[in-house]
């Protein structure tokens, strides 16, 4: 096929030219090893810090210290701001800073530490300031916490002191509820007892104690009676004879019982009427302490009401004593409540109430991962810019240019060739390039291979046709590679690699939203590191297909523009700008000029001679008028008709022409 | 009967408001060679690209007659080389002012290369790679890259690469330019070798000389303009119809021979040049003027050392139909400052 013959033969041109070879082959794969070099450094850049202590306080060390922790810093001590402003201007020192006089944590005092950079290092200064007034800032926050967290401290145990004091008062209040309560209950105990006194008839007594007498002495006359009838009784039993033995045990036992009973009866007679003498000795006793009760009675319940009284004014005094701890227990709660509003009690939050945290969407750690989706969209859009543009020069600044033309190839089939050769090549100059990566500076682009694949295809695809767009526009190689170079480099200086984005116009950071590196770039990012999946890409794909389409047509016009332009030595842009108008409108003069308008025709006069005019106006003839009639120019015919020589003609027509209407005007 | 296979009506071309071919009209015949001469910026490369399509003409046309039917010569049918130039490129080969070829290709993968892009079939092309190197003297140097070839191979491996599809029409732009004789000799026999073979050939030159006994017809252009057409000898005929006597004598004081005195004699004398070391005298009649020489040779007392009488070449009725403008162009100039000088401006 036609065209794998050309591309072998593209190949084989390129092989063979050993410029074309170190310069677009080996060159980006030299400049991507040095960069991933570079890059692959997971320390920060070292910086040079310049300090101006002023006054070695103690917490100026305390600060130098944690800054000289930082095994990125280096730093110098000079004496002089001015001299370390100059330091930096010379570039040996980025950042120099200046410490306060006297500089202490106290009351009433702000201590300011001054900061000089230089501006213009635009890509580099905002990571300078945030290296080292992150450290500064670290070292001031942990002063401030310190200091927060002792005033927090107190205010903690005093708030615990308090509560602890309000459960004392509790407590104390509550015992003396209780111990009114209690002055309550005695009061009414007290009012309670009955110390009258009490009357107690021992006489009645005694006559009981004699009724007692007499009756127990009746008792014992009729169990007496009953036990002499029972024995009777056994007398008559026995006298009967009727009895069996068993009746006759019964009968001797029951007699003898009743001889028992009978004895009994006389002892309990007996010991009765000794306790009725004791009675009457105690009914003697009783009175006499009855009526020693009555004498204590009565001073008892004098003693009563005097306690009484007592306790209604002590009741009184733990009245006013519950008042005092009420107000007491309620200012010490509202100084507690006072403290319980502070809604901020951690001394981290007060000093730093917003946390900033910094937390990487990706796992991957080391710079290089990071920038390398960038860096290999920039090799394949500066070696595919080049190389097709190359390509094309190598062929246009061919002899065998001018072959291809007479073969019946078309042009699209050269177009294609072209292509495939680029294409090829960049592939498997970016496959060692990935093999290289990973092997020697461990990341990848492997991630969500399918998507990845496909948008190399089309970044390689894209600038392969803006390459060769430069190579069809331009004609020698030279202004073809700077062309090259410039594109690349403005789609560079376009992105955020070299400059942050937001230090430009707003114009710019539209427009570079549209710059092909970046939208490829971010592509090849989302991808590799964020593991985008199609539908999170699809309408980023789409663009890029659309500027490919783009690419291709503008290639498509532009080789054919460059094909003429080869063929018929005229200009790109002359040929669409300037068209040749049909011969029969003009003025053929003898040298084979053409004249188109009076304009023309003016500046024709004035260039040719006397001699030659004479040629074209005689006494018989004025060919010029004859144009200019055939043209339907008739005020202008007439004109030039009126003029003898050259000179008068050229001085009617100018004239005609300084007073001819402005069309603009006539609009 | 001659067959034509290219017609060229009213064709004219513009560059730059330039008129570069001016109603340009003529045909080519099969199997003839066409020669195109003319002077450098006369239009000759401009009538072999727009010839063969490249470029595009303000007015007329370029017309060839298919490859299928070049057999039938009976056939009237021709077509625009500017609607079918894939057609047209299939049976023409071209190889212009400079060679042109790949230099860090050898001879062989050149020839292979351009065959390849005709279409041919593998065993085709090496066939006529074969061919072509064996017919161009360039055995022995197919290994070799283009840029190491001397001159004369250069040029022939172009004409090789031209010929390797096997062409009906054969273009040569000037194809012994910077070469030396023995070189453009050589390139010429290979000319004719081809011719034979069947192709036809259209060549522009400005070797007249050469030419002269190459084509088989001559077209002449001067500033876009085609002065004549014809053979050799009909172009000759029809611009000088003058003979050339060339007289070398000793002592050569021909200012004096020159001065010829009889009226008789001066009116069939076109144009005397003392050329210093000899005396071309352009008469149509040469029998009188001859007489008339020998009577002033005797009186003289000049010795004849070399006499011979010629037509003119192509060359000299080529310069002779340029300068011609030119000499009248000179003249008004010279009288016309004459006339101001007199007038004192």
């Amino acid at each position: 096929m036609k065209v794998f013959k050309i591309t072998a033969k593209n190949l084989k041109l390129l092989m063979r030219s050993k410029t074309s070879m170190f310069v677009i082959i080996f060159g980006p794969l030299i400049i991507m090893l040095l960069v991933g070099f570079a890059f692959n450094n997971p320390t920060a850049s070292k910086l040079t810090i310049g300090y101006i202590p002023r006054e070695n306080t103690n917490l100026t060390q305390d600060f130098l210290k944690v800054l000289q922790s930082n095994p990125s810093f280096s730093l110098i001590e000079y004496q002089d701001a001015d001299l370390c402003k100059g330091m930096i201007e010379q570039g040996k020192v980025h950042i120099c800073i200046v410490f306060p006089e006297n500089f202490s944590i106290e009351n009433n005092k702000t201590n300011e530490i001054v900061f000089f950079v230089d501006q213009s290092r635009a890509n580099f200064v905002y990571s300078i300031i945030d290296s080292v007034s992150s450290k500064i800032s670290f070292t001031s926050s942990q002063l401030s916490y310190q200091m927060t967290n002792d005033l927090l401290s107190v205010i903690t145990y005093t708030q615990k002191s308090n509560n602890d004091e309000i459960i004392k008062l509790i407590a104390l209040k509550n015992s003396a509820n209780d111990i009114s309560t209690k002055l309550k209950d005695v009061q009414a105990k007290l009012g309670a007892l009955d110390l009258n006194q009490v009357s107690v008839n021992t006489g009645d007594m005694s006559n009981w104690a004699e009724n007692i007498r007499t009756d127990v002495n009746n008792l014992q006359s009729q169990g007496i009676v009953a036990a002499n009838r029972g024995t009777q009784l056994t007398v008559d039993l026995d006298a009967l004879g009727h009895l069996d033995a068993n009746e006759t045990a019964a009968t001797n036992s029951f007699a003898t019982d009743i001889a028992i009973d009978k004895s009994n009866i006389n002892n309990a007679t007996t010991k009765a009427t000794g306790d009725i003498d004791l009675l009457n000795e105690v009914i003697d006793t009783v009175a006499v302490d009855v009526a020693a009760l009555n004498d204590k009675l009565d001073k008892a319940k004098l003693a009563a009401n005097d306690s009484g009284v007592q306790i209604s004014a002590v009741q009184n005094n733990l009245n006013s004593m519950k008042a005092d701890l009420d107000a007491l227990k309620a200012s010490i709660e509202k100084t507690n409540t006072q403290i319980g509003t502070l809604k901020v009690t951690s001394a981290e939050s007060i000093v730093s109430p917003i946390k900033t945290t910094i937390t990487p969407i990706t796992t991957k750690v080391n710079n290089l991962n990071f920038v390398f989706p960038y860096l290999i969209i920039l090799i394949i859009a500066f070696i595919s810019l080049m190389l097709s543009s190359t390509i094309i020069m190598m062929e246009k600044t061919s002899k065998a240019y001018f072959r291809n033309f007479t073969t019946p190839t078309k042009d699209f089939t050269f177009i294609i060739s072209v292509f495939f050769t680029s294409f090829f090549i960049v592939i498997l100059q970016l496959i060692f390039i990935l093999i290289l990566a990973y092997y020697f500076l461990n990341t990848t682009i492997l991630a969500n291979v399918g998507l990845t694949i496909l948008l190399v295809v089309f970044a390689i695809t894209l600038f392969t046709l803006i390459g060769m767009i430069i190579g069809y526009l331009f004609n020698s190689q030279e202004a073809a590679t700077m062309a090259s170079i410039s594109v690349g480099s403005v789609f560079l200086f376009l992105s955020n690699l070299i400059l942050p984005l937001e230090t430009m116009s707003q114009v710019i950071q539209n427009v570079s939203r549209f710059n092909p590196y970046v939208m490829c770039s971010e592509l090849l990012k989302k991808l590799t590191l964020f593991g985008s999946q199609w539908n999170e890409v699809s309408l980023d794909f789409a663009l890029i297909a659309a500027y490919i389409v783009v690419a291709f047509v503008l290639v498509l016009l532009i080789e054919k523009g460059s094909k003429i332009q080869y063929i018929s030595k005229k200009p790109i842009v002359k040929q669409i700008i300037k068209k040749d108008d049909i011969v029969d409108k003009y003025f053929k003069m003898k040298s084979g000029v053409l004249i188109r308008d009076e304009k023309e025709l003016l500046s024709e006069l004035k260039k040719m001679s006397d001699v030659s005019y004479q040629d074209y106006v005689t006494t018989k003839k004025n060919d010029f008028e004859s144009w200019l009639l055939l043209n339907k120019s008739n005020d202008l015919a007439k004109i030039v008709g009126k003029a003898r020589t050259r000179k008068e003609m050229i001085e009617l027509i100018e004239k005609y022409i300084s007073q001819a209407p402005d069309p603009l005007k006539k609009k | 009967m001659a067959t034509p296979i290219f017609k060229v009506t009213k064709l004219s071309k513009v560059f730059d408001r330039r008129i570069i071919l001016d109603d340009i009209e003529l045909e080519i015949n099969a199997g003839e060679i066409f020669g195109i001469i003319g002077a450098s910026g006369s239009g000759k490369t401009t009538l072999l690209n727009t010839l063969v399509g490249f470029l595009k003409p303000e007015a007329g046309d370029v017309q060839f007659r298919t490859e299928h039917l070049l057999e039938h010569k009976d056939s009237h049918i021709f077509r625009s080389v500017f609607k079918h130039p894939d057609e047209l490129k299939r049976i023409i080969g071209m190889a212009s002012q400079t060679p042109s070829f790949y230099n860090t290709l050898t001879v062989k993968e050149n020839i292979l290369y351009f065959g390849a892009l005709y279409g041919l079939s593998k065993d085709t092309l090496k066939s006529n790679a074969t061919t072509l190197i064996n017919l161009m003297d360039l055995q022995g140097s197919e290994n070799r890259k283009a840029q190491n070839l001397s001159g004369g191979m250069q040029r022939r491996l172009d004409m090789a690469c031209a010929l390797v599809h096997d062409p009906k029409i054969l273009i040569l732009d000037e194809p012994t330019a910077d070469l030396d004789p023995l070189l453009r000799n050589h390139i010429w026999r290979l000319v004719r070798k081809i011719n034979k073979r069947g192709t036809t050939i259209i060549l522009a030159s400005h070797h007249l000389s050469e030419l002269e006994n190459l084509c088989s017809r001559i077209a002449i252009l001067k500033e876009g303009k085609m002065l004549a057409i014809g053979t050799p000898n009909e172009i000759k005929e029809r611009f000088s119809k003058h003979e050339e006597i060339h007289l070398e004598t000793f002592p050569g004081n021909y200012s004096l021979i020159a001065d010829i005195k009889d009226k008789d004699v001066l009116k069939e004398i076109a144009k005397i040049e003392d050329k210093g070391t000899k005396l071309v005298i352009y008469t149509s009649k040469p029998e009188i003027v001859l007489n008339e020489l020998m009577k002033k040779l005797e009186a003289h007392k000049e010795t004849i050392v070399d006499l011979k009488v010629t037509k003119p070449t192509l060359d000299e009725i080529f310069i002779m139909i340029t300068e011609s403008d030119k000499d009248v162009e000179e003249e008004k100039e010279e009288e016309t400052d004459a006339k101001k000088k007199k007038q004192g401006r």
